[in-house]
């Protein structure tokens, strides 16, 4: 219930703060108007999306996160741990110094993200069995190979496209395209996830355990696989690589006491979906008129956080 | 009636085979246990008939039907397996850990109800663990995890009990009491039971059958009265057994 509040919370601010300033009255009367008003387009036109992208995309990192850190049972299992956002990032920025568009610069990044997935899926998943340590490191492996690509293109490219590249690579909410499809999945695979919240239980005990107890492994693992890229692409999709949140968000849920899948994977998505949000108001307002790319104050954020937690627990291996 | 056979099994590896020909009959109510020296194959065995591994040749069979024709859940409400190492640390308490071993009881959509909160209690009860159940597992100590696992089992129970070194992290009571749960499963509750021991006194405490796995690869089963004598004993293990 706290962290709905929390992630309404984060949403509210971010329909009100900004260059302009609104009052919560101001908004709720903008998002219910019919008649072209300042408010209105600045609310519907402007905040709304970005805050709908920011709270998409948070859900779906911290989704992708739980699901990883299931799949790997490795607590520092990220979103990008599969090569992801390094082969998202070479599919746009090669359609940046193309100059080709917005469009094509995000079916780049979707071909790129989802051909690293396969790649690292068709590594790791050999002779009908996965070996994670195999997966684990041919992400590892790609995501470096990926990374020197990118820092070629960064240095041979002109100097004028450098910056929206960075910003990209740091992850930017603020050219998201319309965030209603990426909805679409965070629920979709939110609700699959709650649903068989019993099965990744039992997978986190290790793959022979979760055998003895009656789960079909490969299938179970394959699917999660799939599952946490598909949320991973999305998010790349909506804000470029944004670092942290798919790492932190499920511990923080886990130190505050919630480690049943059923409880933990609604509760991450939430709350990944306010932090960011709440990380995205800050990086458009705190320097405005200059916008931060949100990846920074992410870690900005959710460095002191995650530290403050740790140290309120000692001892807890959790 | 035979509860778990094993017809033919040759065990091992595509680059190592452990074993050939082994036959093994399980029945209801009867307690098993497994000797051998490290690495003759008493883990690998548990995980083939457990439906973990597959033989490298001949067949199991559970209730008559061959282990793989059974689906994965319904194997797994009859055959429970305490494995000798979980790879993986669990982040939540103590009960939700035993609740796990309900998990192939359940519906697909739903959680533990009442009534597998009441059996995994009385599943920790039986392994002196009330009182504890809130407790994060990882704050737990190593003999008190080894007896959440066994907790885990009981809580699923299957009417097999594939057990890997059931006493390891034990102290002396606790090895005591849960040999004698384990022998009450398989007398007063029809269970049948296989566990691998390192200790042939604490198997002639518990168990009416072994299987002996010896170094050249043969294995011989019966009687533990028959079978866990001395000379057996030295043969199988290669050194002395005086007192064991």
């Amino acid at each position: 219930m706290t962290l709905l509040l929390v992630a309404a919370g984060a949403a509210a601010v971010g329909l009100m703060a900004g260059s302009h300033a609104l009052a919560p009255a101001e908004v709720l009367s903008a998002l219910g108007a019919r008649e072209p008003t300042l408010a209105r387009d600045i609310v519907l036109e402007v905040r709304l999306p970005r805050v709908s992208a920011a709270l998409a995309c948070g859900a779906l990192l911290a989704l992708a996160g739980v699901l990883l850190q299931v799949l790997l049972r490795n607590p520092l299992a990220d979103p990008y741990v599969l090569g992801i956002s390094g082969g998202a990032g070479l599919g746009v920025l090669i359609a940046m110094l193309s100059g080709l568009g917005q469009a094509v610069a995000s079916v780049a990044g979707f071909g790129g993200a989802f051909g690293a997935a396969l790649v690292v899926f068709g590594l790791g998943y050999r002779a009908g069995d996965w070996n994670l340590y195999r997966l684990l490191l041919t992400g590892v492996v790609l995501a470096a190979g990926c990374g020197a690509l990118i820092s070629l293109l960064l240095v041979l490219a002109p100097q004028g496209t450098v910056k929206g590249m960075l910003f990209w690579l740091m992850g930017d909410l603020s050219s998201a395209p319309g965030a209603g499809w990426a909805w679409a999945v965070a629920l979709a695979l939110g609700s699959l996830a709650v649903v068989r919240a019993g099965t990744l239980n039992v997978l986190s005990l290790g793959r022979l355990k979760a055998a003895a107890l009656g789960v079909p492994v490969r299938a179970a693992e394959t699917a999660i696989y799939f599952a946490a890229a598909l949320a991973t692409v999305s998010a790349v999709m909506l804000g470029g690589t944004i670092g942290f949140v798919g790492l932190i968000v499920p511990h923080l849920v886990r130190l505050l006491g919630v480690s049943d899948l059923r409880w933990l994977t609604p509760l991450a998505m939430l709350a990944g979906a306010g932090f960011l949000c709440l990380a995205d108001t800050l990086a458009r307002t705190a320097w405005a008129p200059l916008q931060l790319p949100v990846g920074v104050l992410t870690a900005l954020l959710g460095v002191p956080v995650m530290l403050l937690l740790l140290a309120r627990r000692p001892g807890s291996e959790r | 009636m035979t509860r778990l056979a094993a017809e033919k099994l040759t065990l091992g590896f595509p680059e190592r085979v452990l074993r050939r020909d082994l036959d093994l009959a399980v029945r209801p109510g009867e307690c098993w246990a497994v000797l051998g020296n490290n690495g003759s194959g008493k883990t690998t065995l548990l995980h083939v008939l457990g439906g973990l591994q597959p033989a490298l040749a001949g067949r199991v069979l559970l209730d008559g039907i061959e282990l793989p024709r059974v689906p994965h859940a319904a194997r797994a409400r009859k055959i429970g397996l305490l494995l000798q190492e979980e790879a993986a640390a669990f982040w939540g308490t103590l009960l939700e850990y035993v609740l796990l071993g309900r998990y192939p009881h359940r519906r697909w959509m739903l959680g533990a109800g009442a009534a597998d909160e009441a059996l995994a209690r009385a599943a920790l009860e039986r392994v002196d663990l009330t009182g504890r159940e809130a407790r994060m597992l990882s704050t737990l100590s190593g003999g008190e995890r080894q007896r959440a696992r066994l907790a885990l089992i009981l809580a699923q129970d299957p009417d097999v009990y594939l057990l890997d070194e059931p006493l390891q992290h034990l102290d002396l009571r606790h090895q005591l009491e849960t040999l004698a749960l384990l022998r009450n499963l398989a007398q007063q509750h029809g269970k049948a039971v296989v566990m691998v021991l390192h200790e042939p006194a604490r198997a002639r405490r518990v168990c009416d059958r072994a299987l002996l796995l010896f170094e050249d690869g043969r294995s011989q089963s019966g009687p533990v009265g028959e079978l866990l004598a001395h000379d057996l004993l030295e043969r199988l293990y290669g050194c002395p057994v005086e007192g064991a």
